[in-house]
């Protein structure tokens, strides 16, 4: 029976806005990588229960993949695996609406697997780094490296230390509950009171949105101040990226989201400039982890390029 | 009728100070009782013969049941649940939770089902775009009308089964056929009025992946509690076993308020829960409110007020059986939309006592009047019901105002809507039952 379906394409301001709110609130949270997967998971789930003509398929991928290329940040893992996918569907529209959709589905479900793929062999790389006796700084960590250090204790018995940088409380939530779930020692202090503790630590984790063509790190705020402080205190800090988040742009094309707010304290009216990410010179970063293994500051090169 | 004035002008003070939030309500009616027994008006043993202490035991002991459950994440889990299944759709986010918020009022109170109901329709629909102002007000509405079938549903009922000595079979049986209709006619109302907000998504691709991507955040930030199941599992349990036993009550003879508190301290015991901490959540200065009212009701009827009220406004009425059944229900509809009902039901059953003795109406059917009049009148204005305050005040902590008039303009219709249902319902009843 055909089914009239009153066409819905365009997505429109509001809708857009709403969409970037959620990749940023995902991505404070849960980190690059893991959003990526979430709305790879999201688009096969939404292709699922979309109701839609034939025809219209192809300009309903086109604007919501359009839409995801141009959040705020650029996640960039997302865009490295949305771009073939649009590549790859320019071949299989047809006239059969059901024909069209598994096709769509069954490549984004690559793509996820690939993404995992890659995730899974950092998240190895990283359990490896890990020795007993180490004190880590932690500031912001992506689920993935929250997983990495659950598993190095629960798995691998391994004896370390975290100290977490508390910022805001959503963004620390996950990985205090984790790490206490898997009884890894912990010491929660302010991100400003980091100074107090640094001579503790002989290792510093991180995750990173994108890695610039420009050799800038694009990552979570509060990053930059941290990552300084360890590199003038000689504490070695590693960044955890799969080759899929380095862009083929400069940090000024990655589109960070900019908060102009107006306060009034006391008699005092400013207006409060925020910013959604931090950038990080690569020049503080020693060790990159990627799916391939550990890369010292030599290696770096190549990835950027 | 000796000495009468005291007595009225306190009762009319407490009354005023409760219905203007002049002070809090258990201060303003236990003040009353303090200034009846300090003028030696009453005397504190006779006093402390009025208070009904079924009542007050029906509620401590679901307060109990209710904070055990919240503890133990089962209200969260099913709302959680409720979002992912309606995939976004605005008209399976009305329908679905409407069904999940009448009946958990049904079964415990309003109160909790909007605490836990209204953040996550909030943060999904306003996630969405969509106006969170009609969801927030249809669930307010719907819980006063979901807690209307049961005995221990809605504060009215609890006080009317307990003073009257009706059971929860009673109450379901009489009250759910007109509930069952006005919880359609008020969806129904909500869905026609507000039409274009309920369109469905299913053809908007980018509107879908939002929703996944939203109902995502819902399930972290309010599932990633670890849940006990093996707590869950007893609150549960026990959640039934009160449930089974209200059911069961005519054999088991044992009444409501019991039952409640029975079930309650095998909750305390079985679950370890600290003791010390969960009192805290109970309400026990709504406790307080209740027993200083009984009291000063109490006084009034022994005073002979009660009595002459009955005479000179309701029994005036004549004797024919429908217009006093749907006085009582009219009344008691329009008072409580604007007074607050606990004290409302606690003054009018004496009334409807005396009612009865002078036109004996079968089946209870005043008392079903009383009932659906307080219970539904509540949706008559914002500050008709507990349930609409406190989500009207969950909806401005997440910036979305909502005024006295803009509820009213919904819920006052609804109201008269499902007052008109239970008109029509009883008569019918009574009717069938001459």
């Amino acid at each position: 029976m055909a089914v009239t379906v009153i066409k819905d394409i365009a997505v429109d301001e509001k809708d857009r806005e709403i969409l970037f709110k959620l990749f940023r609130d995902h991505e404070d949270v849960l980190g690059s990588s893991r959003i990526a997967m979430l709305a790879l998971q999201a688009f096969i789930n939404s292709i699922q229960a979309l109701r839609c003509d034939a025809a219209d398929l192809r300009d309903l991928f086109t604007e919501l993949c359009e839409a995801i290329r141009h959040t705020e940040p650029r996640i960039v893992p997302l865009i490295h695996l949305i771009k073939p996918f649009e590549a790859e569907m320019q071949t299989q529209y047809t006239d059969d609406l059901e024909k069209t959709k598994d096709e769509a589905i069954r490549i984004l479900t690559a793509k996820l697997d690939l993404l995992k793929s890659k995730v899974g062999k950092i998240i190895e790389h990283g359990v490896g780094l890990i020795k007993d006796g180490d004190t880590i700084i932690v500031h912001t960590a992506s689920s993935d490296v929250t997983k990495m250090l659950a598993m190095a204790r629960e798995v691998f018995q391994k004896n370390f230390k975290i100290i977490i940088l508390k910022q805001d409380f959503v963004k620390t939530k996950l990985l205090i509950k984790t790490l206490s779930r898997a009884e890894v020692e912990l010491l929660v202090v302010p991100e400003y009171s980091l100074s107090h503790y640094i001579e503790q630590a002989n290792k510093m984790f991180i995750g990173a949105v994108s890695v610039t063509h420009d050799a800038k790190v694009v990552t979570a705020i509060g990053t930059s101040n941290i990552v300084s402080l360890c590199h003038l205190n000689k504490i070695p800090v590693y960044l955890f990226a799969t080759s899929l988040k380095f862009s083929h742009h400069s940090s000024s094309h990655q589109k960070i989201h900019t908060k102009m707010v107006a306060k009034s304290q006391d008699d005092v009216n400013y207006t409060l400039t925020t910013h959604s990410h931090d950038i990080v010179d690569l020049k503080l970063i020693d060790y990159l982890i990627t799916e391939d293994g550990k890369v010292g500051k030599r290696g770096m090169g190549k990835y950027v390029e | 009728m000796e000495g009468v004035f005291i007595p009225i002008v306190v009762f009319l003070i407490v009354y005023a100070a409760i219905t203007f939030e002049l002070v809090n309500k258990a201060v303003a009616a236990l003040l009353g009782v303090m200034v009846l027994l300090a003028l030696h008006i009453i005397d504190e043993h006779t006093a402390i013969e009025f208070i009904d202490f079924e009542t007050i035991m029906l509620l401590l002991g679901m307060m109990m049941i209710v904070a055990i459950l919240r503890k133990s994440g089962f209200f969260t889990i099913v709302s959680v649940k409720i979002a992912e299944l309606t995939q976004g759709s605005p008209l399976k986010i009305l329908v679905l939770f409407s069904v999940v918020t009448a009946g958990l009022s049904a079964c415990l109170d309003n109160v909790t089902t909007v605490l836990i109901v209204i953040p996550i329709i909030i943060e999904l629909t306003a996630g969405m775009g969509l106006d969170p102002k009609v969801y927030v007000i249809s669930q307010a509405v719907i819980s006063n009308i979901g807690g209307t079938a049961t005995l221990i549903g809605d504060p009215p009922n609890i006080i009317i089964g307990s003073k009257v000595g009706l059971t929860f079979n009673q109450f379901i049986i009489n009250l759910a056929v007109p509930v069952v209709f006005a919880f359609v006619a008020a969806l129904f109302y909500i869905w026609f009025t507000n039409k274009n907000k309920f369109k469905p998504i299913d053809t908007n691709l980018a509107k879908l992946f939002s929703v996944q991507l939203l109902l995502e955040k819902i399930r972290f930030n309010y599932l990633s509690i670890r849940i006990d199941k093996i707590f869950l599992t007893k609150s549960l349990a026990c959640l039934g076993l009160a449930i089974t036993l209200f059911v069961t009550q005519t054999i088991t003879k044992l009444s409501p308020g019991v039952v409640a508190v029975l079930v309650a301290m095998i909750l305390l015991v079985i679950t370890k829960v600290d003791v010390e901490h969960m009192l805290e959540e109970i309400e026990w200065s709504t406790l307080l409110f209740f027993t200083g009212l009984f009291i000063l009701v109490g006084v009034l009827e022994a005073k002979g007020v009660i009595e002459w009220i009955a005479h000179n406004v309701f029994l005036r009425i004549g004797d024919n059986p429908y217009i006093i059944v749907l006085v009582v229900l009219w009344v008691s509809g329009i008072a409580s939309g604007f007074l607050d009902n606990i004290p409302f039901t606690i003054t009018m059953i004496p009334v409807v006592r005396l009612m009865l003795e002078a036109n004996p109406i079968p089946n209870n059917i005043l008392w079903w009047a009383l009932s659906l009049g307080a219970c539904l009148g509540g949706n008559l204005t914002m500050i008709g019901a507990s349930a609409n305050i406190v989500s009207v005040g969950m909806a401005k902590r997440f910036n979305q105002n909502i005024s006295f008039l803009e509820f009213m303009k919904s819920s006052a219709v609804i109201s008269v809507i499902t007052l008109l249902i239970a008109s029509a319902y009883l008569t019918v009843f009574l009717w069938l039952s001459l």
